[in-house]
């Protein structure tokens, strides 16, 4: 079986929970309520859009979008060292994790925003696993790093089966497929994060849904908070040669 | 420790969990794996109902439709003494909270049917929660005690006003911001236990009806009479052991106050005719004939 080890660009992570902070909580102060139901919006767009671009990379690969290939290098968890993870049951229909690290809490937490970073976990993994696997599937953060008084973030997930339509379940696992054969022996391979991809992405997500719920001055403000970010991104990518 | 005016409370519960345990026990042994879908359909269903049925109290009430009146004040809920909860956030948005000693888990464990609970939890508190908040609310529930190496369940449910339509928000919240709110009574009790365990007995069966009906037409309905008379049989079993306990005779009079159903189906919530004549002839004389027997 080979091991494969997913790279992650720390300081494009650190720039991307960022980027995320300054802009959901600008509109939060600025809009109140209204702002964060925008932002609660873009968050669930940003999270279809990731959901979806894995469901299409493991279909692509060959690989069933369960939950256990869901959760593999490139899943909907933070990559990199710096996400300290303790996987205590993963297969197809289960996925139970204990994060005891998370990149994303270090910096929100850090920054004395862990309400803002809150409602990035509440709203990401599940529209996140609904996209890409199953809009049936369950997910649950009970415990959360941003939450007072834990010290880690438990995420379970369960995708029953049971609770599906005949279809998907041969979509899902391979035992309800008759065109199946064995089972694949490999891991899937990792599938590569780009968090200033990723900013691009948010960014036009949180456009979106500032335009929707707010209209022109929410469309405007999230350009004046995202400025700084998307230039030193482009600034970045031209340093990369891209 | 639980004082003894509570103890019919409790028998009301194990009661309860009885008739869930052999409904889906019997399910299963009929229908084989395809009956999980039913139960967990069901099980969703019947906490839709609830859920449902609190946030119209509430309205009724005047009272606001949020997480921390669900769980200060329950209406048609009656909550068990034994469930021991220990709660980290508690506001009208948020109600993050581990359960630490579960008695309908217990009972499970303890006649060997623990893996039923998995299926009743992960739906049950799920429509609970999705209907009382109309679909926008968060249940989230993270560990279980059922799993080797966990000793508590973790609940976390979260209902926003930024999540809510615009016209559902003056009826559930206070304002937008949510300030921390004493934490529920260890023990709530309620007024009537008995109508509300005969109210969520009757939940359960109509869902169940109502989903394996769906799923297998209406001949299918011969596997909840045969979990009824189970559910009965192992009721009155069970209740000898609670009388001797208690140092009371077995008669009509206990289990009049230590069952929902009884010997004598009373329809006190109007349920249709087939519904109430299966508990009837199935559950309570299933009971009064057992009951002849232990005398």
């Amino acid at each position: 079986m080979k091991g494969y080890k997913l790279l992650c660009d720390n300081q494009a992570q650190d720039r991307w929970a960022d980027y995320y902070l300054t802009t959901a909580k600008g509109l939060g102060e600025r809009f109140g309520m209204l702002g964060r139901a925008a932002v609660r919006d873009a968050i669930r767009m940003f999270a279809q859009l990731q959901g979806q671009h894995r469901r299409d990379f493991l279909v692509e690969h060959g690989y069933k979008p369960h939950l256990a290939n869901l959760f593999g290098l490139g899943g909907p968890l933070p990559c990199g060292d710096r996400c300290i993870k303790e996987w205590i049951r993963v297969s197809p229909q289960e996925v139970f994790v204990n994060v005891a690290q998370c990149p994303y809490a270090l910096r929100w937490n850090a920054a004395g925003e862990p309400e803002v970073g809150k409602m990035f976990c509440e709203e990401y993994y599940p529209a996140y696993v609904h996209q890409a696997a199953s809009e049936k599937a369950q997910i649950n953060t009970g415990r959360e790093l941003v939450n007072e008084g834990d010290t880690y973030c438990r995420l379970s997930v369960y995708l029953r089966p049971a609770n599906l339509p005949e279809k998907q379940r041969g979509e899902l696992f391979d035992e309800f497929d008759p065109s199946m054969g064995l089972p694949q022996k490999e891991a899937c391979p990792p599938q590569p994060v780009d968090y200033n991809q990723w900013i691009l992405e948010l960014h036009t997500c949180f456009v979106t849904c500032a335009q929707q719920r707010l209209g022109q001055e929410g469309l405007e403000w999230t350009e004046t908070l995202s400025r700084p970010f998307l230039a030193e991104n482009n600034m970045n990518n031209l340093s990369m040669g891209r | 420790m639980n004082r003894i005016d509570q103890v019919a409370t409790q028998n009301l519960q194990d009661c309860w969990s009885i008739v869930y345990k052999n409904l889906a026990k019997s399910i299963l042994q009929v229908r084989g794996k395809d009956g999980e879908v039913v139960i967990r359909r069901a099980n969703h269903l019947c906490g839709e109902k609830m859920g449902q049925m609190e946030r119209e109290n509430y309205l009724k009430e005047g009272k606001l439709a949020n997480l921390q009146t669900y769980f200060t004040t329950p209406v048609s809920r009656c909550i068990d003494p034994r469930f021991r909860i220990q709660w980290q956030l508690f506001n009208e948005q948020e109600a993050v909270f581990d359960v630490i000693t579960c008695p309908i888990y217990d009972y499970l464990l303890k006649t060997g049917a623990k893996d039923l609970m998995i299926s009743f939890c992960e739906e049950y508190h799920h429509g609970c929660i999705m209907a009382y908040t109309k679909g926008v609310g968060q249940c989230t529930f993270s560990e279980n005690f059922v799993y080797m190496g966990e000793n508590s369940c973790r609940f976390g449910c979260y209902y926003r006003p930024s999540n809510a339509k615009a016209e559902d928000r003056p009826a559930s919240f206070s304002g937008e911001r949510a300030q921390e709110a004493p934490r529920p009574e260890a023990y709530i009790p309620c007024e009537n236990p008995q109508k509300a365990f005969a109210l969520w007995g009757e939940m359960l069966l109509t869902s169940y009806m109502q989903e394996i009906t769906a799923r297998y037409g209406e001949a299918a309905i011969c596997a909840l009479s045969e979990g009824l008379k189970a559910a009965a049989h192992e009721t009155i079993a069970y209740l000898k052991q609670r009388t001797i306990s208690l140092r009371k005779p077995l008669d009509e009079a206990f289990l009049a106050e230590h069952t929902f159903w009884g010997t004598q189906f009373a329809n006190q919530f109007d349920l249709p005719e087939e519904v109430a004549k299966l508990i009837e002839i199935n559950y309570c004389r299933t009971l009064k004939a057992d009951l002849a027997r232990y005398q």
